[in-house]
């Protein structure tokens, strides 16, 4: 089973700073979750109200889809490079 | 011997073919022949990354009081396939009535691309092309690079 990136590495350097971050994103999923399950019986209840009129289809497939591109996100890289100044994402 | 190169020799032996014919349908299978040696030719393996390469000899920035030079710069993304095909996936869910929306403003741009053509399958197989390709466009001060990895 995947899992969604667990860290997220941000780089900058230009003239004034040059640090290196390591953010832990999985704290954010941690959070997330949370949420989702605080929120599932009202999500429940809106999709039941949403069925007659053809979104449940919608409603259904957006949450397995949106953690999909979540995970998909690891590996991506975006490398900024430019006079002095240097930017660097990766998702881990 | 592969097994086309026998089947030839047999259509020539049988008189089915001429040998002009037989010499260019030889000539056809040779480099799969030659490459594999069982005249089936090597697959690649899938592509995980798109990779794009921006490379600009000027880079501008409005927040210098005036739009200034920063000088060259050079941007290089990778994307994961999987990446890709998780949007194209997520944009299906798009309701028609923003498709609509997003269409009239993309026209407004001069921009005449349908979302809506867009489809998982479509994706694939263009991914699959890009394995075969390398998208290079020089022009000007910019230079761009497409190709997987």
């Amino acid at each position: 089973m995947s899992i969604p990136p667990c860290l997220l590495h941000l780089r900058i350097h230009n003239k004034e700073h040059n640090f290196g971050l390591w953010l832990p994103l999985f704290l954010a999923w941690l959070i997330l979750a949370a949420m989702a399950l605080a929120f599932l019986p009202l999500f429940i209840l809106l999709l039941l109200v949403a069925l007659p009129f053809g979104w449940g289809e919608f409603m259904l497939l957006l949450g397995p889809r949106f953690y999909t591109l979540l995970c998909a996100l690891r590996g991506l890289k975006v490398d900024v490079d430019r006079a002095n100044e240097k930017v660097e994402i990766l998702f881990v | 011997m592969t097994e086309n190169q026998k089947k030839i020799l047999e259509m020539v032996a049988d008189k089915k073919i001429t040998a002009d014919e037989a010499y260019r349908l030889l000539s056809l299978i040779q480099p799969s022949a030659d490459s594999g040696g069982s005249g089936h030719s090597e697959q690649k393996p899938s592509p995980k990354y798109l990779r794009v390469v921006v490379d600009t000899e000027h880079s501008w920035e409005d927040n210098c009081g005036e739009r200034c030079d920063k000088g060259p710069a050079h941007i290089n993304i990778r994307v994961p396939v999987a990446l890709i095909r998780a949007g194209v996936k997520l944009a299906t869910l798009i309701p028609p009535e923003a498709y609509n929306q997003m269409d009239a403003k993309l026209k407004n741009k001069g921009i005449m691309f349908d979302l809506r053509n867009i489809k998982p399958e479509n994706v694939d197989e263009l991914i699959e092309a890009l394995n075969d390709l390398e998208v290079d466009i020089a022009g000007g001060q910019e230079k761009v690079r497409v190709y997987t990895e």
